[in-house]
């Protein structure tokens, strides 16, 4: 049971990256994946914490973190529609190499 | 020259991330330092105005270092479960991909030269050496020893080779970064720290060559061939033979040194000093055309163009670069 539950968030983990590199239409898109692959790396937070008997606050500051990262990237995409008019990542051209 | 930088709050945070990474005892806290590091330099990048490069690298820079430090921490986690299977080297692997990727390296390296082409140089600079500290920290304690080495081989090589071709300054600045990169990696394989030493000389080095490029306005590698001030060419070639390392000035030091760490090992070795060579070639190539070219003077410069601000400072810096192995090579003996 236990292996079983290690091996979910590695699941979840997995499909959140593929969804993060696959598809990549708009930025939206791949903030919401960021989000579920932090949601994935919180699950396993908790049941690293639980399974060890450690205390629980560290996934407080590690949620604090990344929803701080989250509304980065969420100022980050209000930024990009003021200047590029809208959140397509096809719209990145400028610095191509 | 403007010293007026709007976001220099940032560099508080950008400096505390670092040092909560490289002060911390659990890779939890490591973990943290990296993302209190992007947190900060992200509004660096932007700067205060908000057009199309910036928030375009900023962007790109954004959410490479984010699904990295996610898988840094998603395999810090996984060290819990995996320390006595079979599966124990899994982690290791992971968080070396992890950190090559946000550190650059080679078969992750395509977001480096895009994100440093959109910044100013003070942020190039800090992109290139102080955003490195923090990383090649961690991946010097918890590196998968077959991985990285292959990774550093590989960024010796894309980094000297897709160097090649490039007139942009940022981008030729990128690619020497990325093949640096890939001696830091050797001399990591073979448990050295003096990958340190390394990585402080290559810093001071790329530091003088932002600063000279800032101070006189230069991006490009057509700029470089009208610039009329021959000092100015003599100040910037000595410090881009310097950075890639040609034996009398201050970049073949660190290079010296890693030659003796790795001389074990003859193939890592002399895949790493053909590297190098590539690298020589191409400062060597622009060098050349710029000495030996017929200077075209506009007649609308004005005149003050002429003349070079901050030629003093300029030149004592120049100065460290040339004679700088000679006291720095005492140090090592």
């Amino acid at each position: 049971m236990t292996v079983l539950l290690f091996f979910m968030p590695m699941f979840m983990f997995l499909v959140g990256t593929w969804i993060y590199i696959s598809k990549r239409k708009h930025l939206m898109n791949m903030l919401i994946s960021l989000e579920y692959l932090v949601l994935s790396i919180f699950m396993l937070l908790m049941l690293v914490t639980f399974l060890m008997g450690l205390e629980t606050y560290v996934s407080l500051i590690f949620l604090v973190a990344s929803v701080c990262e989250g509304s980065l990237g969420v100022g980050m995409m209000v930024g990009m529609v003021r200047s590029h008019g809208s959140d397509y990542i096809s719209s990145f051209n400028v610095l191509k190499c | 020259m403007n010293l007026y930088f709007p976001p220099f709050i940032y560099s508080f945070f950008l400096f505390t991330g670092t040092m909560i990474t490289v002060s911390s005892s659990s890779l939890f806290g490591a973990w943290m330092g990296l993302e209190i590091n992007l947190m900060s330099f992200i509004p660096m990048m932007i700067n205060s105005e908000n057009n199309k490069k910036s928030t375009e690298s900023a962007i790109k820079y954004f959410l490479i270092q984010a699904i990295a430090s996610g898988i840094v921490i998603f395999s810090a986690l996984y060290f819990y479960f995996f320390n006595s299977s079979t599966l124990s080297q899994v982690p290791n692997m992971l968080i070396t991909l992890a950190l090559s990727m946000k550190l650059g390296m080679a078969p992750f390296h395509f977001w480096f030269p895009e994100v440093l082409e959109g910044l100013n140089w003070i942020n190039s600079l800090i992109l290139l050496t102080w955003q490195k500290i923090s990383p090649l920290v961690i991946l010097s304690l918890f590196f998968y020893s077959k991985i990285l080495i292959t990774l550093a081989l590989t960024s010796a090589l894309l980094g000297a080779i897709s160097g090649i071709n490039q007139t942009s300054m940022r981008k030729i600045l990128a690619f020497s970064s990325i093949s640096h990169l890939g001696w830091i990696g050797g001399m990591m394989y073979f448990n050295s720290s003096l990958w340190l030493d390394y990585f402080m000389v290559y810093s001071f080095t790329s530091f003088i060559l932002c600063f000279s490029f800032w101070m006189l306005d230069l991006n490009y590698f057509s700029q470089l061939t009208m610039l009329k001030n021959l000092n100015a060419k003599f100040i910037i070639f000595i410090n881009l033979l310097s950075l890639g390392g040609l034996p009398p000035l201050l970049g073949f030091l660190p290079k010296w040194m890693a030659m003796m760490v790795i001389k074990t090992s003859f193939p890592i070795l002399m895949i790493l000093i053909l590297s190098s060579l590539i690298t020589l070639y191409f400062y060597t190539r622009l060098c050349f055309s710029t000495f030996t070219l017929y200077i075209q003077s506009m007649t609308w410069f004005k005149k003050e163009n002429s003349s070079m601000k901050n030629f003093f400072l300029l030149s004592i810096l120049t100065f460290f670069s040339i004679i700088g192995i000679m006291p720095m090579s005492l140090l090592y003996l």
